[in-house]
């Protein structure tokens, strides 16, 4: 068995104590559980994963409960997720990432990667996901992996790229529609629109998207946020 | 006799039913949470909680402290107040913006590399009080060498990425005071206008376009390699204007369909 430790913050600017105040009502953790895809995967969610304490977010499922609640009710017209235009991913991102991952599993990995996605319907979450990710970040890694179900990266990151210049794992373009397209659009509505938030995350997902834009692309959209 | 039997089985059947229904409930409440069968996990974690993630040592009874670290909190607050009661944080911080930007920056040279989030929460608490003695802090980060990566895969986190959203964040600052007419922060954007870091520069360029007054474009134009000014194009853009990231329209899986039961949020 592999096992890992962490030192964590109790107060810091993750907004994991905020989001965490709510995400603790059973409403929300029989709603979480049962649509983003835990439900059947208590053994990756034990042995310190948060499953014997899911209100505590110190703990990885209360992280990600709060990443839940976060891409559920983002949107000021939180019930409607339709993916019809003129809707946008901060609406629809919730419904996409259900649709998509079935069985979402926590582990310490290897820190080479905060997440990852395997077959039809599998991504695993690595303790970079809980502990370097603020909330909004978190759910856009959601979104990003949950992407990787349709289409993987077809790319090398370009010259200079903080995610490794000329190696695999970037997209061609903004309009090939893939994993990062997804994740910094979804940052990009969060900053624009995103309700029940304060505009210092805001600023941190602009600041997140426009490392994506600028990094992730083989070529640069020609935008930024 | 044969009726006798037949009551028998009937309440065989009922006790055993309601011994079923006992040993379901008591399952439901031992946990919180419902679940099915699912393969083994081979990871176990620990974690240790710590208070915050600064020191305070020069001055740990300073009244300040509390209102730094309760700020820093409220950064992730979330709910319909969520912005106010972060922003009546920064109102109570203001009249000692001095004093915190000097905390501040001593905090943030005592902060291990690796807490990038912290490190950078305390450079957003610095450029949301907007206090002119942060300036040199802002001009040293940027000229401070990026560390080399960290990660041994940075295809999606980047030790790198890491320290240019803390710069970049920095440089929104020099942004804001720039908007703001302060001279000191415009010089500033434009000396770090070939930063080595594509989105420092980009970010540079781009703040000065947008703050520096309406001959800023001419005199980045004048000031840029030819190299660089393709960056004058790059836009700063609202997102109801660009090409918009569009899901498949698969077919869901049955259990996938819109799930009845979404609680509202919070309020």
């Amino acid at each position: 068995m592999a096992s890992c430790t962490y030192s964590v913050p109790d107060k810091n600017s993750t907004g994991d104590n905020f989001y965490g105040q709510f995400i603790c009502k059973q409403v929300y953790v029989d709603y979480f559980w049962n649509t983003y895809g835990f439900n059947g995967n208590k053994n990756y969610w034990d042995d310190g994963f948060g499953w014997d304490d899911c209100c505590n977010t110190n703990q990885p499922l209360a992280r990600t409960f709060n990443a839940c609640y976060l891409l559920t009710y983002s949107a000021d017209d939180y019930l409607n997720d339709n993916y019809d235009a003129p809707q946008n991913i901060l609406q629809w991102g919730r419904r996409f990432v259900r649709e998509k991952i079935d069985d979402l599993r926590s582990m310490c990995g290897d820190g080479s990667a905060i997440a990852a996605t395997f077959g039809s319907d599998r991504t695993e979450l690595y303790l970079g996901f809980f502990y370097t990710k603020d909330v909004p970040g978190r759910a856009e890694t959601l979104c990003h992996e949950a992407r990787h179900y349709d289409k993987p990266h077809n790319a090398n990151f370009p010259a200079g790229s903080v995610f490794g210049a000329g190696k695999s794992g970037a997209d061609s373009n903004w309009d090939y529609q893939g994993a990062w397209t997804f994740g910094a659009g979804y940052l990009w509505w969060f900053f624009a629109a995103g309700a029940r938030t304060t505009s210092a995350l805001r600023e941190r997902a602009r600041q997140r998207g426009n490392l994506v834009i600028d990094n992730a692309f083989a070529t640069h959209p020609g935008f930024n946020i | 006799m044969e009726a006798l039997q037949f009551i028998l089985i009937i309440i065989s059947i009922i006790l055993g039913l309601i011994a079923l229904a006992l040993f379901l409930k008591s399952r439901r409440t031992d946990s919180k949470l419902p679940d099915g069968p699912s393969p083994t996990n081979d990871s176990s974690l620990k974690i240790q909680v710590v208070a915050h993630p600064f020191n305070f040592s020069d001055d740990p009874g300073n009244p300040l402290n509390d209102q730094i670290v309760e700020a820093v909190n409220r950064m992730g607050a979330t709910g319909k107040d969520a912005e106010e009661k972060f922003q009546n944080c920064l109102e109570r911080l203001k009249p000692n913006a001095d004093k915190v930007t000097v905390i501040l920056l001593k905090e943030y040279t005592g902060m291990p590399e690796q807490q990038y989030l912290d490190r950078w929460s305390v450079v957003q608490l610095l450029i949301d009080l907007k206090h002119p003695s942060s300036l040199p802090f802002f001009d040293k980060l940027l000229q401070t060498p990026i560390p080399p990566e960290r990660f041994s895969d940075p295809s999606f986190t980047s030790s790198v990425g890491e320290e240019v959203i803390i710069r970049t964040t920095a440089v929104e600052g020099l942004v804001r005071m720039t908007k703001e007419n302060n001279d000191a922060a415009a010089q500033l954007l434009l000396q770090h206008i070939t930063h080595e870091n594509f989105s420092v520069k980009r970010a540079c360029i781009q703040g000065y376009l947008e703050a520096g007054g309406n001959n800023a474009r001419e005199r980045l134009e004048k000031l840029l390699n030819e190299n660089d000014r393709y960056i004058l194009n790059i836009k700063r853009q609202d997102v109801r204007n660009i090409s918009q990231p569009k899901a498949n329209r698969t077919t869901p899986r049955a259990k996938l369909n819109d799930k009845p039961g979404m609680p509202p949020p919070f309020s």
